[in-house]
């Protein structure tokens, strides 16, 4: 107890030293915060010190979680009980809040929980049913760390694409899997392999891409949590068909997937929004931007497959074209 | 925290942690972007930005992520021999890193080891008293892609201590090995000198720098005893290229720069 309130107090000091200009209104704020926690600290014996490591082991899940994330790894909640909360597991919730405190006032980030994969096959769906009774099972305890900047920020001369290994790779990278990632959402959520086949084919990235062999980038964003292979074989024939992954959903979502149409076929086309609107909210049940919608996750998407055939596919078509046009352009730079 | 803390200071924060390392002739161009941005009734002209503002900004950043470890520090290329603003470049490092947590996220455990082996080998075998190379040909950090013990195993583990982050390590292929160095460079961990030598980069330096010492230099040492990391008297940066020094000597007037070697 006397200790947390000396460290208070030496931290007060420090920052005077540090920073004489801003005196006045810095140390006015923080010697009301430090009564109060002097305050806790009295009433109740132990009180001072649990506040203490709550803030400690929350700047250790911070730390955790931006390293975490500079990998595109998900914070799993049994990570952070095994790496940052040791013997102190039961702490969580409040390590938790005080980390995403932490990180949104210094970092301008959040940690949104991931959706729960969606169920595509008809075993996966009955499973789901079954769990459903269950209570509890509402969280997935997976999170990703996302920026909570006002978007007019997020333009390439501040918050380009991450060095990891180079801008130009992850530039083509987060290129590819946008592209793959709309061209799942226009063919409403769900899209066969044998399509996705043909669609690389127009891009001429069927065997190869830019970041290495087709198969291998795929692999990479199935594992990334861009996107989800599965296996249907309800029909008779087995078939593989590729969604939407968590990741995908948050990052990119039908926001980034409709920045992305506007991009290709903006200046072409007067209806563009319109057809956007039509293109997206075919799918009615994720008509809400991914990001706000993440902490309720997403019902399953379970559609029936008859519908896609529409108007979706023409778009699809459409943007084909222009994707085509934007990869030579690509390749003649 | 400082209650001038805003989003202008959050987006500079995280446009360092994508770039991770900004030359400071880049720094008005961001900044004007962000305070763009953040007020776009009122464009703010790269122009408008002097070095009390980048100063100022960066004095903030710093002051808010202290807490957490990290810190971006203004830090010049030990060659170059101004160390004016306009030549130094902005690195935001992580104080407490040592290789295997910093690698251990894009690369895998043998991957790190191999990692680890090469720097042993620039800060052990290819750095002693009289020749102190602190690098290496890449021929010769893609010889210990191999395992072997007369190499790295055994003085490592009278080094540190501890061997080499437990567990026995795994020879990685000759290819595997190419892209480990192929990697490290273009993310700007390593960097090829034109008489083609690999060394750390001034990014490296800067976060690496304790662990460097840590590990590589004895802590009971006598104040004038060779050590393998030297600082540089003025600016206690880590100098590795220290056949630099004999030529700054001469100029210790002019340059603030020169090591205790």
């Amino acid at each position: 107890m006397a200790r947390s309130r000396r460290q208070t107090r030496r931290e007060v000091s420090e920052d005077e030293e540090e920073d004489d200009s801003r005196l006045q209104p810095e140390t006015q704020g923080r010697d009301y915060q430090d009564d109060q926690e002097e305050e806790d600290a009295y009433g109740e014996d132990g009180d001072g010190q649990g506040q203490q490591l709550i803030s400690q082991l929350a700047k250790k899940l911070v730390r955790y979680a931006l390293s975490v994330e500079s990998n595109r790894r998900a914070i799993k909640r049994q990570d952070v009980n095994r790496v940052v909360l040791g013997a102190h597991t039961r702490e969580f919730k409040n390590v938790f809040s005080e980390a995403q405190l932490q990180l949104e006032t210094v970092f301008g980030m959040k940690m949104v929980e991931l959706p729960k994969q969606e169920k595509v096959t008809g075993a996966q769906k009955r499973a789901a049913a079954q769990k459903a009774d269950k209570p509890g099972t509402s969280s997935t305890n997976t999170w990703i760390l996302i920026t909570t900047l006002d978007p007019r920020f997020r333009v390439p001369s501040i918050l380009g694409p991450p060095k990891a290994p180079t801008r130009k790779a992850e530039s083509e990278y987060v290129g590819l899997y946008s592209i793959i990632i709309a061209l799942i959402y226009i063919n409403g959520g769900v899209l066969p392999d044998t399509k996705l086949e043909s669609h690389l084919k127009k891009l001429n990235a069927e065997v190869n891409t830019p970041i290495g062999r087709t198969e291998a980038v795929l692999q990479r964003m199935i594992n990334d949590g861009y996107l989800v292979r599965s296996k249907d074989s309800s029909s008779g024939d087995e078939q593989i068909e590729y969604t939407v992954g968590p990741r995908g959903k948050i990052e990119v979502g039908e926001e980034g997937v409709a920045g992305v149409i506007r991009k290709m076929m903006g200046g072409q086309d007067p209806d563009i929004e319109s057809k956007i609107q039509v293109t997206l909210s075919l799918n009615p049940k994720h008509a809400e931007p991914a990001i706000t919608g993440a902490s309720q996750a997403p019902k399953p998407r379970g559609r029936k497959r008859t519908h896609q055939q529409t108007e979706p596919e023409e778009a699809a078509e459409g943007q084909e074209e222009d994707e085509e046009e934007d990869e030579e352009d690509e390749t003649e730079a | 925290m400082d209650p001038s803390y805003n989003s202008t200071h959050r987006a500079l924060l995280q446009a360092f942690f994508a770039h991770t390392t900004l030359p400071t002739a880049h720094l008005p161009a961001l900044l004007s972007s962000i305070h763009t941005a953040a007020d776009p009734d009122r464009p703010t002209l790269p122009a408008d930005i002097t070095q009390p503002d980048i100063d100022a900004s960066i004095a903030s950043v710093n002051a808010a992520i202290a807490p957490f470890d990290y810190e971006i520090r203004c830090v010049h290329h030990q060659s170059s021999m101004s160390r004016a603003d306009s030549e130094a470049t902005y690195v935001i490092v992580n104080c407490t890193s040592d290789p295997s947590t910093q690698l251990a996220t894009r690369f895998n455990a043998d991957e790190v080891k191999f990692v680890r082996r090469v720097l042993d080998l620039m800060f052990d075998k290819m750095n002693f008293e009289g020749r102190e190379v602190c690098a290496v040909r890449p021929s010769e950090a893609l010889r210990v892609a191999k395992v072997r013990d007369s190499v790295g195993g055994t003085q490592i583990e009278t080094l540190n201590g501890e061997g080499v982050g437990g567990g026995v390590a795994s020879s990685l292929k000759l290819d595997q090995a190419e892209r480990v160095l192929e990697e490290l460079k273009q993310e700007g961990w390593l960097e090829l000198s034109e008489a083609g030598f690999l060394s750390l980069s001034v990014r490296a330096l800067a976060e690496l720098g304790r662990w460097l010492v840590e590990v590589y230099n004895d802590p009971e040492a006598e104040e004038d005893e060779w050590q393998r990391i030297k600082t540089c008297e003025g600016c206690k940066q880590i100098v590795t290229i220290v056949s630099f020094h004999c030529e700054r000597r001469e100029q210790q007037q002019t340059t603030p720069c020169y090591d205790t070697g």
